[in-house]
């Protein structure tokens, strides 16, 4: 009966490693991809497919139709179904509940071909053809690649968004606050952050702080209340010049925004 | 190279096309092309990307190398679908490159994050359901949406099981969505025409809709429930020609499909429902009222049970989708009856919704597309009324092809109605590709006819440069610099580091005021709670329109509760290109009244009691105070 029924082996197989992959928790992003995306998006329609048209009367096409589409409709039922059980939509879940069907149709289908004495393989026989054509074919998947990589460099390097955040985040007590800079301006930047008080006490001068791309600047500030200022302004200054680049400033009875 | 024996080439002679029972003897004989043009496909989309690259640093010249490489993408291996030459399985193998391609085309706009508005909805739904592990949360973005949560259960399965992000998981589910929609397409047609190539034509001209480029292969609920409802119909065409176990596994696939499509996309439930219920009604009134009709078997109570499942899911769960759904389509309804007879507006009928004045050579491609379609669909009603009355299928798919006009109609209404028609046109267009291929087909009958050949390569890419053109305006297929209020042109570096920040630095789910794109953003990577007209029943917008903070203004805050203002100063530099900064009905007659002030954006320096907290120049967020002062 395994002879012919490979393929259902084949997916159980998959179901059976999907749900150990769960149960053991390994960090391996790439092992849990190649079993998840068939898992969730052929394999239990295949399997159903097998099940209730059990004497290949499909043709390739609909039998890839019917997986894909159950699959996809299963994951989009399993939502609901997984909401109601306590463990709501865990990783474990979705495993058990698209690997469980995909066991539990399997082994019907298995049953099924062997009651009907099918030769067990899809009557559509595939072959493979070694010419010319795998080199169009990797020529297209090479071109297809290099238009991804393009896109995606092009996309993560984009001009134009050259910027420096800065801020002032007094705690909902007021006794203290964050500021910070981070640097996105696409090159290495040299800063100086002046912060006082509104009785222009200075709480803080920084010179020369230097920062790489993507790179963040934090400090935390006590705030005295006995100081009788009420508030606290931070001006950002870049290459020298004696006007802010970037202003904030705290009204230290003034709201913090949470409730 | 993977190929299906000759022994399942069998082709069933059509009705449709006179020399289809041919093909099965020409599919042994000839070479395959699939290789070459797939080749073809890839280096289209390399000019694509390139296009899409030097877009993004503001070059001019971008559009013209992105419509020459969706021609090289397209047109080639449409030709040759629609080839007398072409095997079945080459066909196959082409629409799925061709379906895959396309979907591609988007993928390279946004590569890295989504940038669609209705994406960040979606998204921001996921990552509450990958977080919480529980469906149903607010999500203040698109309350509705939770409510149907298809997409997000799919992806979060893949996400949550595989490690990936929503946003990888969100592209491979929908990439695996349009297989779907390709093939079941082709199934469907095949079905019905039992011509391949007239199938595989049909396809290929389904994807010339306006709406198949980026919105439905965007990360949105359609984009999977559209297809899941066309396996459905698929399946129930199968049935009605079934008979004993065939015809009850046909019945389960249909109950899954039918099931997983109501819970998906309430639209496309609906829809699928009401074509189940046409398919019905003209079935019966076939069999009344045309002489000789043989009485096509039809989908019986597959109708009733759609429209069942609909309705219980959206009484006892998706409840507010009522209003959600009608408040368009009654606008839209009340904007055409304005309108007739208003000349003024017509000019811009066929610009993209929401988009901006087309340039003279799109309009023109997008009139010959649209005027193509009208001439092109009564020839093909007509072949279907002479000879194949008795198909009834066939009958309602030509009827529904018929209202396309009327679909058109609806975009003399401009906004809302130009939306309408755009989103009818992605099930329309599922009738309307079938009578196109049956005319097109008919057409070019013999092999080797170069002048007919040509002919129909010109006219598909019309079409497809139409459907285009109909579907997104110039600045929202290509990526580039920041504009106002655009959209998918709004969502930048600058944006989505603020959201992010406040994401960390303030927490989760602060009520918040600010703009349409910037409330996109801080909703969905900021997970904060944006205060609106249509959730809170509190409209923001004059809180940025006006000069000062005055009592009007501090009650907006305080009804609204909130308790952060995020300011984007760049929405003083232009007049938004969706036509609104915030909200519909933001402010009368908003486009003869120039730009946002830019005083009106720095006022909240002089609220006493408001805090700058953040300023990455253009952004700015203050904290306020919302309780009465």
């Amino acid at each position: 009966m395994i002879r012919h029924s490979i393929d259902l082996t084949v997916l159980a197989g998959v179901a059976v490693l999907a749900i150990a992959l769960q149960l053991t928790d390994p960090h391996v992003v790439l092992v849990r991809t190649l079993v998840t995306l068939p898992l969730v998006l052929a394999l239990p329609g295949y399997a159903l497919t097998a099940t209730v048209f059990p004497r290949h009367s499909l043709s390739v096409v609909e039998q890839v139709v019917l997986s894909i589409g159950l699959s996809l409709g299963l994951a989009a039922l399993g939502g609901p179904l997984l909401n109601w059980t306590p463990s709501g939509l865990s990783p474990l879940a979705w495993s058990v509940f698209l690997g469980g069907i995909t066991l539990a149709a399997s082994a019907t289908a298995a049953l099924r071909r062997a009651r009907t004495r099918s030769d067990g393989g899809a009557r559509t026989q595939w072959r493979l053809h070694y010419s010319h054509a795998y080199v169009a074919g990797a020529a297209a998947a090479l071109v297809t690649l290099l238009a991804v990589s393009i896109a995606v460099t092009s996309a993560a390097a984009k001009p134009g968004d050259a910027f420096t955040e800065l801020w002032l985040v007094p705690s909902p007590q007021e006794t203290i606050a964050r500021v910070g800079i981070e640097n996105h301006e696409s090159r290495l930047m040299s800063y100086r952050l002046i912060v006082t008080e509104s009785d222009d006490r200075q709480l803080g001068d920084w010179t020369g702080i230097q920062l790489q791309p993507g790179e963040q600047w934090n400090q935390q500030l006590t705030l005295s209340p006995s100081a009788g200022a009420d508030s606290l302004d931070a001006a950002l200054y870049v290459d020298g010049s004696p006007q802010a680049y970037r202003h904030v400033f705290a009204r230290l009875d003034a709201p913090t925004g949470r409730p | 190279m993977i190929t299906v024996s000759p022994e399942r080439e069998v082709t069933v002679a059509s009705p449709y096309v006179p020399e289809a029972a041919s093909e099965a003897r020409m599919d042994i004989e000839r070479g395959d092309a699939t290789p070459l043009l797939s080749l073809v496909v890839a280096t289209g989309l390399l000019l694509v990307a390139i296009a899409d690259a030097f877009a993004r640093t503001g070059a001019s010249w971008t559009q013209m190398l992105f419509w020459t490489g969706m021609l090289v993408l397209f047109v080639p291996a449409a030709i040759r679908v629609a080839s007398p030459r072409a095997s079945q399985r080459e066909r196959v193998c082409l629409l799925a490159i061709l379906g895959l391609g396309l979907y591609l085309v988007k993928v390279l706009r946004s590569p890295i994050l989504y940038t669609f508005f209705d994406e960040m909805l979606h998204w921001r739904g996921a990552n509450d359901l990958l977080q919480s592990g529980h469906l149903f949360a607010e999500n203040p973005l698109l309350p509705v949406s939770p409510l149907y949560p298809g997409l997000e259960s799919a992806t979060t399965a893949v996400a949550a099981m595989s490690g990936l992000s929503v946003f990888h998981a969100g592209i491979v589910v929908v990439a695996t969505a349009r297989l779907l929609m390709v093939l079941a397409l082709f199934a469907l047609y095949s079905e019905v025409s039992r011509s391949t190539r007239v199938a595989a034509l049909a396809t290929v001209l389904y994807m010339t809709n306006p709406h198949f480029l980026f919105f439905d292969a965007q990360f949105a609920y359609e984009s999977l429930a559209l297809p899941i409802a066309t396996l459905t119909i698929f399946a129930t065409v199968r049935r009605s020609r079934a008979q004993g176990g065939a015809a009850v596994a046909w019945t389960l696939v249909i109950v899954v499909g039918l099931a997983a499509t109501v819970v998906t996309h309430h639209v496309t439930s609906f829809i699928l429902a009401a074509f189940l219920t046409c398919w019905t009604v003209g079935s019966l009134l076939a069999r009344r009222l045309i002489p000789g009709h043989t009485g096509e078997p039809h989908p019986g109570g597959i109708p009733l049970l759609a429209a069942l499942a609909a309705v219980t899911w959206m009484t006892f769960v998706a409840s507010p989708v009522v209003p959600y759904l009608a408040s368009p389509v009654l606008s839209a309804a009340n904007k055409l009856r304005y309108l007739l007879g208003d000349a003024a507006t017509r000019g811009q009928a066929l610009a993209a919704s929401g988009g901006p004045t087309l340039p003279v050579a799109e309009r023109l491609a997008g009139y010959a597309a649209v005027a193509s379609i009208f001439v092109l669909l009564p020839i093909g009603a007509f072949i279907v009324w002479r000879h194949y009355r008795n198909h009834t299928f066939a009958l309602v798919l030509a009827g529904l092809a018929l209202t396309y006009p009327a679909s058109i109609a609806l975009r003399f209404t401009q906004d809302i109605g130009a939306e309408v028609s755009d989103r009818a046109s992605a099930f329309l267009f599922v009738a309307v590709g079938f009578l196109l291929a049956i005319v097109v087909s008919r057409f070019w009958i013999v092999n080797r006819d170069w002048k007919r050949a040509s002919i129909v390569g010109a006219w598909t890419a019309i079409v497809l440069s139409g459907g285009i053109i109909i579907g997104e305006g110039p600045n929202e297929r290509l990526p580039g610099p920041y504009l106002v209020g655009a959209d998918s042109r709004s969502i930048d570096q600058e944006g989505i580091s603020a959201a992010t920040w406040a994401n960390y630095f303030l927490g989760p789910n602060n009520r918040i005021a600010t703009d349409r794109t910037n409330r996109l953003l801080m909703g969905s990577y900021g997970e904060q709670r944006p205060v609106t007209g249509y959730f809170d029943n509190v409209s923001v917008a004059d809180l940025f329109f006006a000069r000062s903070i005055g009592t009007y203004e501090r009650g907006i805050l305080q009804r609204g509760g909130i308790a952060y203002v995020v300011v984007d100063r760049r929405l003083s530099t232009a007049l938004p290109l969706v036509g609104v900064y915030f909200e519909e009905g933001e402010r009368d007659g908003s486009q003869a009244l120039g730009p946002i002030d830019a005083a009106a954006l720095t006022k909240f320096d002089q609220l006493q009691d408001a805090s700058r907290q953040f300023d990455s120049g253009d952004i700015v967020i203050y904290a306020v105070r919302s309780t009465d002062q």
